[in-house]
């Protein structure tokens, strides 16, 4: 538990003297928000409500890549493999890494959403509670491996919040919320016993039958859901409620 | 033997086709600086990186401290120390905080302050790593080996690739070390450095030891012979050369004639008077000690090179 603690504070203080994380982590995501908010949602707070949610997953998954990037970083230059003599196991690497990149990502999405609230004047933001969740959750499920299926989850889910005010106990919200609890502990559990300290090191056999196991609820549920249309059929549900005759000025429904 | 403090047997390493380690056997004892000396790709490494448990064994058996680096790895990582081959530490990590970090790893634990001053890095401590030189990033992972106070210590090729002043800066960190008796296993392809640290020295080839003991005996077991070169003023016959006393061999190699004596001093005053009477002179005259590098020459018939 103490490595883990050590660990984190050390990622966390050398990601801050890192300019790559600077680009990643609040230059980028800053970038997609004025570029969703000011031009594909033309400043108008509904609009910017409705694409908050994407923007949000946007800077979760950025603030990703910056993070595991370092870690791929760290093993290909051999400093994994002085924290392998230690006692320090896997999953204290990981469980570090994830912590870090959520504590990193927060400020970020925090600093978004008083934007919105203060530049383009979006009064209610839905469910606060259910957002937090969500970012917490995702950061979680893309720090082992980021996968296109989170992906779906965390960005409709966080429309839903946003948009539609989802609370944690919404049907969807929880199907939401629990495919990616699974998928983060079972994307964990793969990454600690696939986890590799060494460059040339290369995954054996064994585990790559495991993640094609991993991966198989997750694909019927793809199956499920494209057959239903159900994400589909949400998504255009909000962007008609966008072209609503009662809001002239809404942007047009194919703005992502 | 039954209560050495490291025990290898049999030891057999593969990477797919290639045979790094193929059976090799030794024991260490407590408070011994043990050597493995030997060319690169000769298997030393592959055999130090089983012993820290970071790599998997395809045969023998390896005992640590009395535990298995594979099953007790967990329990094994507090009782060692290394400095690994080609390892590194993140670019912006101060000499201090690296320190404080592996140290917060352990149970046992050395403070770090003192660390600091014992490898001479105090002025060094908020130094980002990347800004070190060579030779203070070798004495930082030296000193981070030291940070659980270790029951074993393994140095990897501790001083490849330093130049020769910082190298004698690592010597002496070592021997330091070695004057408080802590038990350490190093690999080695320098001559010097395994005559110089070792108490004993295992020589590895192709993945085998093919001599093992004291650096010492080593040499005594292998002729035991001082290599004597001379240059003449006048052409002398070889066997001439070789009738002199204490002498064993002699050679002309490209205008030098090599003498192997086992009493050079005899060997010398008899050449010397023997040119006297010959009216022939001495022109250069080199003695060079035998080393662990001849053992290895006569053992595989090629050099021990950088």
């Amino acid at each position: 538990m103490t490595n883990f603690a050590t660990l984190t504070r050390m990622r966390i203080r050398l990601t801050l003297r890192n300019k790559m994380f600077l680009f990643f982590s609040v230059i980028m995501p800053f970038g997609f928000f004025f570029l969703y908010a000011g031009i594909f949602a033309k400043g108008v707070p509904r609009g910017v409500r409705y694409l908050l949610g994407p923007v949000i997953a946007l800077t979760v998954m950025g603030s990703f890549w910056g993070l595991s990037a370092a870690l791929v970083m760290f093993r290909e230059q051999g400093i994994l493999r002085r924290f392998h003599v230690t006692p320090v196991t896997p999953s204290d690497m990981l469980a570090s890494s994830i912590v870090a990149n959520f504590v990193l990502t927060m400020p970020t999405v925090i600093v978004e959403i008083l934007f919105a609230r203060f530049i383009f004047h979006v009064t209610s933001f839905g469910n606060l509670f259910s957002v937090f969740l969500l970012i917490a959750l995702g950061t979680m499920s893309f720090a082992s491996m980021g996968l296109f299926l989170p992906a779906t989850y965390l960005v409709t889910e966080l429309q839903d919040a946003i948009y539609w005010s989802a609370a944690p106990w919404s049907r969807d919200f929880l199907i939401a919320a629990a495919s990616l609890v699974v998928w983060a502990a079972l994307t964990f559990f793969l990454s600690a016993q696939l986890f590799r300290w060494e460059p040339e090191s290369k995954i054996p056999g064994r585990a790559k039958l495991l993640v094609a196991a991993t991966a198989i609820p997750f694909l019927l549920l793809g199956i499920w859901e494209n057959s239903s249309s159900h994400t589909i059929s949400k998504a255009k549900a909000m962007a008609e409620s966008l072209d609503a005759p009662s809001k002239p000025d809404a942007p047009s429904g194919n703005a992502h | 033997m039954a209560n050495s403090i490291l025990q290898v047997e049999d030891l057999v390493k593969r990477y797919g086709d290639v045979e790094a380690v193929r059976g090799v056997s030794f024991a260490v004892e407590e408070g011994e600086v043990f050597g493995l000396l030997g060319p690169n790709g000769a298997g030393k490494t592959s055999t130090v990186e089983v012993l820290e448990g970071l790599r998997t064994p395809d045969g023998g058996r390896v005992s640590v401290c009395g535990l298995d680096p594979q099953r007790d790895s967990a329990a094994l990582k507090h009782e060692i120390g290394a400095a690994l081959q080609s390892t590194s530490l993140p670019d912006k990590l101060r000499v201090m905080e690296a320190l404080r970090l592996f140290a917060s790893f352990y149970k046992r634990r050395r403070n770090p302050e003192e660390l600091l001053k014992r490898f001479g890095l105090e002025e060094k401590r908020n130094t980002f790593y990347n800004q070190l030189s060579g030779g203070q990033k070798q004495r930082l992972a030296l000193a981070m080996a030291l940070v659980n106070d270790p029951k074993v210590l393994f140095f990897d090729e501790p001083t490849a690739g330093l130049d020769p002043q910082v190298r004698r800066e690592i010597y002496d960190i070592i021997e330091e070390l070695k004057r408080e008796k802590k038990t350490i296993v190093m690999t080695t392809h320098y001559i010097e450095e395994a005559e110089r640290l070792c108490d004993r020295v295992a020589i590895v080839d192709h993945g085998k030891v093919i001599a093992l003991g004291t650096p010492r005996d080593l040499k005594a077991h292998s002729g035991g012979t001082t290599r004597i070169e001379v240059r003449l003023s006048k052409p002398e016959s070889n066997g001439t050369l070789k009738s002199l006393e204490g002498a064993t061999d002699a050679r002309e190699v490209g205008g030098t004639y090599v003498i192997h004596s086992k009493r050079s001093p005899q060997t010398i005053v008899s050449l010397v008077k023997h040119l006297e009477a010959q009216d022939n002179e001495l022109v250069s005259l080199e003695i060079a000690s035998p080393s662990l590098e001849d053992v290895f020459i006569e053992m595989t018939g090629r050099r021990l090179r950088d």
